[in-house]
């Protein structure tokens, strides 16, 4: 094995201890679906580590791998719905969701199941948005790397996305 | 509430919902290995490809070189084209030179970093596998049953045992929601409590946290995984109002917490809530726990657990010998067995020594001579005669002393027979280099000196602990001018609740420990700058009698009331019941 490809299997493991977790979480955020989130990021890991060459850095190999997680569970999304549309139809996956909790506090009508199944109901791109912004803390421009769109347009769909999530919130409390 | 305000919430709210959602997201352990077999798999072809790819081109240029051979020769030699075409195509065989791939290496799965039930490790996992634990424990294989196990017997909250829905299981993660039947005059309202989450390891599954269900109830210290030392400090946000929690740590083994559990209040604006919880834990993991009882009929209302490893902190050493009394007379003892090593004063016959406290190279102890007689006296480590160093005023008798130095003494002395008008009890302070005293009288009891009074690093104030009836506190008197018994401040401030104090002792760090009896036990308290932090306890219903610290704060020996004696060393999490071939109430290092 050449030093090239040693220091992709090498570059392959840190990266993979590091953030693997956080981005299956990621996908999984915006999939809802572990073992396709695991997918997801496994064929990531695989594309970045054949492109380590041209990555040779291990800040632009997690922007590729975000970059590729988000658009590969774009894809997926995009294949389930599919699938769905020819499917029996089901009971909602969040109905379980909506029993009751143990306590009817001040925040027990808006709480985090609520949350998730109004962050669900948004459009992709804003669902996108507001997950790569609150749960993996990324900068505007983070976020416009890894959607592949502009910062202009991250703006736009991350204030679109709390309106509505406020609203569907609001209906629901 | 402002537009801003609105704003700001639901951010905050979004992201703790997101980061709430994704903890209980739990990758199987595989993944590393799927990647690197399909990075092999991926490197295999690529050396199949290469060699394929070089005889492809000669192939496509041979093939390109006859066609343009074929179109430029005449058709009356046709035969070296049908002659090159004949027979089947040559199979390519690997280039030597190009590495046989490897077989694709594959990582053995770890144990979850923060499981901590019903196993810690792998090895207790094998040993549980080994001796056919899957046969004899089968809710070990089960997570549903694992789970309310987990709720019932390691979070010790019973009747928690309704599965809602059913058990979700991805891969070799699993989250179980459970709740309980809360009855509420006529209704009965199902409620979940909580959503244990688990991950199978091997044949196990094993418990990595619990959530709230209704995800009100959080933890944002500590973080899963984390290495905790004690006390541990726990909080989280102040959602509701009127709320209240309580807050454990606990192992396998049962409750690491060290002092008595206090609930919590939050709620009611105030954004955050948190507490510290002292423990010790034999246990290299656990989880801290909390849990919020409801105000409808004082049940569980919701769980939440944070799995969390136990931080090694090197435990210090301790002295080798320590000093106490046998047959009357100051023995040096091994400190590690509790064996007396040898006599430092002769026997004494109708007296003898007590109390020994070991300043420098000298013991001082007090001397007995009969009844209410006694004298502070002194020897050498090394061997030697004793020497009387301070004798007690007319009709006292000391009853407890504390050193600064060779020279400056803090005595306690008591009344033998007091008469009128004569101070039940005097706290009196001698240089003895200068000949200089000051005492402070304490005209009846209570208040008095209880325990031997210590000297504070200043080498001017006098740290003790007073009773005062049925309540006793530690105070600090300026040792050579403070005029009354009243006249102390308090040197630690030490919550009645906590119980009782009832011996105090400052090392050479000025650091001020305190024996406190507890309705649990006895517990060790250290208070430095303001700040009390606990160091150890020792369970059961004995009175604490001696404290002793080694100057640098590292090594304490406890003694109670019958003489039983516990060595403590600093980053211990384990407490040692020293030996002893004799009672020693009364000892030193």
């Amino acid at each position: 094995m050449d030093a090239a490809a040693r220091d992709a299997d090498e570059a392959l493991v840190a990266i993979y201890t590091a953030h693997y977790r956080s981005l299956v979480r990621l996908s999984a955020l915006l999939l809802h679906d572990v073992p396709a989130a695991e997918d997801v990021v496994q064929d990531a890991f695989v594309a970045m580590h054949a492109s380590w060459k041209r990555l040779r850095d291990t800040d632009k190999a997690l922007a590729y791998l975000r970059q590729a997680v988000v658009n590969r569970s774009r894809s997926r999304l995009r294949h389930l719905k599919v699938v769905d549309r020819k499917a029996p139809s089901l009971l909602p996956a969040d109905a379980r969701l909506h029993m009751p909790s143990a306590e009817t506090g001040a925040m027990a009508a808006i709480d985090r199941a609520h949350v998730l199944v109004a962050l669900r109901s948004l459009p992709q791109r804003q669902r996108e948005v507001l997950v790569l912004r609150y749960y993996s803390d990324l900068s505007e421009a983070q976020i416009a790397d890894a959607m592949g769109i502009s910062t202009g347009a991250v703006k736009s769909h991350a204030s679109r996305g709390m309106t509505a999530l406020r609203q569907r919130l609001e209906q629901t409390s | 509430m402002s537009a801003d305000d609105r704003d700001v919430r639901l951010e905050e709210l979004l992201r703790t919902s997101l980061y709430d959602e994704a903890e209980t997201i739990v990758p199987a352990g595989d993944g590393l290995s799927r990647i690197q077999g399909r990075v092999t798999t991926r490197r295999a072809r690529a050396a199949w490809w290469h060699p394929m790819a070089a005889l492809g081109g000669v192939a496509v240029v041979a093939v390109a070189g006859f066609a343009a051979y074929a179109l430029t020769r005449s058709p009356a030699h046709p035969s070296t084209l049908q002659t090159s075409n004949n027979g089947p195509a040559p199979t390519p065989t690997p280039d030597a030179s190009v590495p046989t791939p490897s077989a694709p290496s594959v990582v053995k799965p770890t144990f979850p970093s923060s499981a901590f039930y019903p196993f810690t490790s792998e090895a207790a996992e094998k040993q549980w596998v080994a001796q056919d634990g899957p046969s004899k424990q089968p809710w070990i294989l089960d997570p549903t049953l694992e789970a309310k196990m987990f709720v019932a017997s390691f979070v010790q909250q019973a009747g928690v045992d309704e599965v809602f829905g059913s058990a979700h299981i991805v891969g070799r993660t699993a989250t179980v929601t459970l709740g309980r039947t809360l009855h509420d005059g006529n209704r009965a309202i199902p409620v979940k409590v909580t959503t244990v989450s688990l991950t199978k390891f091997d044949q196990a599954w094993l418990v990595v946290g619990a959530t709230d269900a209704g995800g009100q109830l959080k933890l944002t210290s500590p973080r899963s995984g984390q290495a905790l030392t004690s006390p541990a400090f726990v909080a989280g946000p102040g959602y509701g109002n009127d709320e209240s929690v309580q807050v454990d740590v606990r192992t396998i083994s049962g409750v690491a917490r060290t002092g008595d559990i206090q609930p919590v209040a939050f709620g009611n604006g105030v954004p955050q809530w948190s507490t510290t919880v002292p423990f010790s834990a034999a246990d290299p993991r656990g989880a801290v726990v909390a849990v919020e009882l409801s105000m409808a009929d004082g049940g569980p209302a919701r769980i939440t657990a944070v799995g969390v490893k136990f931080a090694t902190v090197q435990a210090a050493s301790y002295p080798q010998y320590f000093y106490g009394v046998k047959q009357g007379r100051v023995t040096k003892f091994s400190a590690s067995t509790g064996d007396p090593v040898s006599y430092l004063t002769p026997a004494e016959p109708g007296g003898g020594a007590s109390d020994p406290q070991l300043v420098g190279d000298q013991v001082f102890y007090l001397d007995g001579a009969g009844t209410c007689v006694n004298a502070l006296r002194s020897v050498p480590v090394a061997g030697g005669a004793p020497t009387t160093v301070a004798q007690p005023d007319p009709g006292y008798v000391i009853s407890g002393f504390g050193m600064h130095g060779p020279t400056i003494a803090a005595m306690f002395e008591t009344a033998c027979t007091p008469a009128a008008g004569q101070p039940q009890g005097l706290l009196v302070a001698r240089d003895l280099a200068a000949s200089t005293s000051h005492t402070i009288p304490f005209p009846s009891f209570p208040p008095m000196v209880v325990g031997d009074p210590t000297w504070a690093a200043d080498g001017t104030h006098v740290v003790t602990v007073v009773r005062t009836g049925t309540q006793a506190d530690v105070r600090q008197y300026d040792a050579f001018k403070a005029a009354t018994a009243d006249s102390g401040t308090p040197a630690c401030s030490i919550d009645a609740g906590l119980g009782l104090p009832n011996v105090a002792h400052v090392d050479g760090t000025g650091t001020a420990w305190v024996a406190i009896q507890t309705g649990s036990g006895m517990q060790v308290v250290r208070c430095a700058g303001g700040q009390l932090s606990p160091a150890f306890t020792v369970t059961g219903t004995d009175t604490p009698a001696d404290l002793a610290v080694a100057d640098n704060g590292q090594a304490v020996l406890l003694s109670d009331t019958s003489g039983a004696v516990w060595r403590w060393t600093a980053g211990s999490t384990v407490v040692t019941q020293v030996q002893v071939s004799v009672p020693q109430p009364q000892l030193t290092w």
